[in-house]
């Protein structure tokens, strides 16, 4: 094998046959290194949740991966393979050229369990962000998301001066033993934590190169909702019937009182998109 | 019991069912690794392998299941290489595959070389004009490839990611996947021809020698062609078990079609060679060698039926139903043809193995029969528990097929 072994000759055979061997074995090597290398490199906070975000994308639901698109009937159920990132989705772009060159027919009108404020940007993980006047945004929960997390055991918001990273852990919200990962829709430097009595619960510097464009905006947010509505309850319905809707009525304050003991977990978990 | 281990969104059988699924396999691992101690603990003597039977149903073993294996490699050059996104919905399930059958494979010759501890002899002092040498490295390396690409399918299950520096590894690891994938079909390329120029080039068995083409005899061409074909037709038989067992719709109708449309194309190719090879055989190679090949086809249960079931029923037959279109869009016919295939590689590489052994080549030899011992024949099926087992796990723990969660019903 080597030439210091007995019975090792230098015939082109060898030569050819060693050669190859070890070229592979070293492309292997090389290929791992450099796999370690690029891991240590990437072992930043903003690339973990990153990697996190992607890793997490691929095991939601089909209902959960719907393409903003397909809220507004562009492109009826088209699902997101993009991790939600329209700032970088060639599709995006080409419906939203048709968008403009095409006349702007309002969505027809349906009724909504929710009316969501038209002044904010709504991120798939129920929380909504409002560019305030000072170049901050303030981050706060949907009407969705209020009423799924209206009775806590407290939450651990992030402290003044830390980062947060889109689709990474925006704050914590603990609910009997459970503690829920409610996702930073931006990324930015945490200003100020909401008190008790305002509707938002983080104040935020975005970075310089954020973009809002991932964020559902204008008539997208209703159908959104209420598509989410629909799946909530669908995750609630019983399986030997199937999927039921409510028919009428509007949804209850404190939605998290209707969800069993034991689905409580993989609602909470379907619904805020955890990693 | 299990469920926060199991991927999110996909649904399993109870702890308990797999627990009786599992229960029997693990019971023949049990016995088949008894057996196995045996051999080593007891000599080689526990088979009924001798000088002239050296090698019987382990080396048979082995050359099928690295023959069906082959659908690794040959899914990774697909999706990495030729970028067919498509087979992305089958590469993880093909790469368990391939790392079950080579793992397996490899642990049957530890055992059959009867003494592993001496297996580095191998590499320390190659005998680089030996075809088993070539198969030794090579299938070393690429069960170390296939290692390599296992780990980032497991690195991707929930509890394993949550820790980060697991999770940036797998990341980074997947990114670098189409390296692994090249090197895997390099050296795919050259063992599986190698396995089969090892029979090619027995000269004193006129029943497996063949002409040299090149360096080469062309049962090297022969058995890399007809591992290629057959790759894909295993990964979609697997596939079809695997969702009928599970009563789950793992891939889309899609998938099998282009799975069975590359076989076909395949398998098409290697009937044409196989045939071309045969007929030089016949009127050429084994008269030449003073062997009227009619001869070798004169024993009981060793008829030309086996020629014909080979190249005909289990090689041509399949091919022309995965490229018939309209046989194409009927996923029964998919998995018959799929099932016809695999028995035909599984044929061939008996034949080459143990019918060349059992036949005579001198005018004193009788028509040897070989029938393998309990701990042979025990150990054989270990290796099936063993792969049966790995895949049932990771079936239920990992994420096999990625568009599984999208074909659920609501």
């Amino acid at each position: 094998m080597f030439p210091f072994v007995y019975g090792f000759t230098w015939d082109l055979g060898n030569i050819i046959f060693l050669g190859l061997f070890f070229t592979v074995v070293t492309l292997i090597m090389i290929t791992l290194i450099r796999t370690a290398i690029r891991s240590m490199r990437t072992m930043t906070p903003e690339h973990i949740s990153e990697f996190q975000w992607h890793a997490g994308f691929e095991e939601l639901p089909a209902s959960a991966r719907l393409c903003r698109h397909a809220l507004t009937g562009e492109a009826p159920g088209r699902r997101c393979n993009n991790a939600f990132a329209c700032d970088h989705c060639q599709e995006h772009l080409r419906f939203q050229h048709m968008r403009e060159s095409a006349s702007n027919a309002p969505l027809p009108q349906t009724s909504q369990p929710f009316q969501a404020a038209t002044d904010r940007f709504y991120h798939r993980g129920h929380t909504w962000v409002r560019p305030e006047a000072d170049g901050t945004v303030t981050i706060g929960l949907d009407p969705l998301a209020s009423r799924l997390l209206a009775q806590t055991d407290g939450e651990v918001l992030p402290e003044s001066g830390s980062a947060i990273h889109r689709n990474g852990n925006g704050w914590f919200v603990k609910k009997g033993n459970g503690e829920i990962v409610v996702l930073a829709p931006v990324s930015g430097t945490v200003v100020e934590a909401g008190k008790a009595e305002d509707d938002w619960k983080l104040r935020v510097k975005p970075n310089s190169d954020e973009s809002m464009e991932p964020l559902l905006h204008g008539e997208e947010v209703n159908a959104w909702l209420r598509g989410e509505f629909e799946r909530f309850q669908r995750l609630l319905a019983v399986p030997t019937v199937g999927a039921t809707l409510a028919d009428g009525g509007v949804p209850a304050d404190d939605l998290a009182s209707v969800i069993p003991a034991g689905m409580q977990e993989q609602v909470y978990s379907d619904m805020f998109l955890q990693p | 019991m299990d469920n926060a281990l199991i991927s999110r969104g996909l649904q399993r059988t109870s702890f308990t069912k797999f627990l009786l699924w599992i229960l029997p396999w693990a019971g023949l691992l049990a016995v088949g690794l008894y057996a196995a101690y045996r051999c080593l603990a007891y000599g080689l003597n526990e088979t009924n392998m001798d000088n002239r039977f050296a090698f019987g149903l382990w080396i048979y073993l082995d050359l099928t299941v690295i023959a069906l294996g082959a659908g690794a490699f040959f899914t990774g050059f697909l999706l990495y290489i030729l970028k067919l996104k498509e087979l992305k919905s089958v590469i993880n399930s093909a790469v368990v595959i391939g790392f079950i059958c080579y793992s397996g494979a490899v642990a049957v010759l530890m055992v059959d070389v009867g003494q592993p501890l001496r297996a580095w002899f191998t590499f320390w002092h190659p005998n680089v004009h030996s075809m088993l040498t070539e198969v030794t490295f090579c299938i070393t390396c690429y069960l170390t490839v296939l290692a390599i690409e296992y780990v980032p399918v497991i690195l991707k299950h929930r509890s394993i990611r949550r820790i980060p520096s697991m999770l940036v590894f797998e990341f980074q690891l997947h990114k670098l996947m189409v390296v692994f994938a090249a090197i895997g079909t390099f050296l795919s390329f050259f063992h599986q021809g190698s396995l089969g120029g090892l029979y090619g080039v027995l000269i004193g068995r006129p029943f497996a020698f063949r002409p040299s083409l090149g360096i080469w005899p062309s049962t090297f061409f022969l058995f890399i062609l007809s591992a290629a074909a057959v790759g894909p037709s295993f990964i979609l038989l697997t596939t079809w078990l695997t969702s009928k067992l599970s009563r789950k719709t793992l891939v889309r109708p899609e998938v099998f079609r282009t799975l069975g449309k590359i076989s076909g194309m395949l398998l098409i190719g290697y009937v044409l060679a196989k045939s071309i090879d045969t007929l030089i055989w016949i009127n050429s190679t084994a008269p030449s060698l003073g062997f009227p090949a009619a001869r070798f086809y004169q024993y009981p249960g060793f008829g030309t039926w086996v020629l014909i079931t080979e190249i005909v029923v289990c090689g041509l037959i399949p091919a022309l139903i995965f490229l018939q279109p309209t046989l194409r869009q009927k996923t029964a016919w998919l998995v018959t043809a799929a099932a016809l295939a695999c028995a035909g590689i599984a044929l061939n590489r008996f034949v080459l193995t143990v019918q060349t052994l059992a036949l005579p080549t001198l005018p004193f030899d009788p028509f040897m029969s070989y029938v393998p011992s309990w701990q042979e024949t025990a150990t054989f099926g270990a290796v099936l528990a063993y792969g049966v087992l790995l895949y049932s796990l990771s079936f239920r723990y990992l994420n096999l097929f990625p568009q599984e969660r999208d074909l659920q019903p609501l």
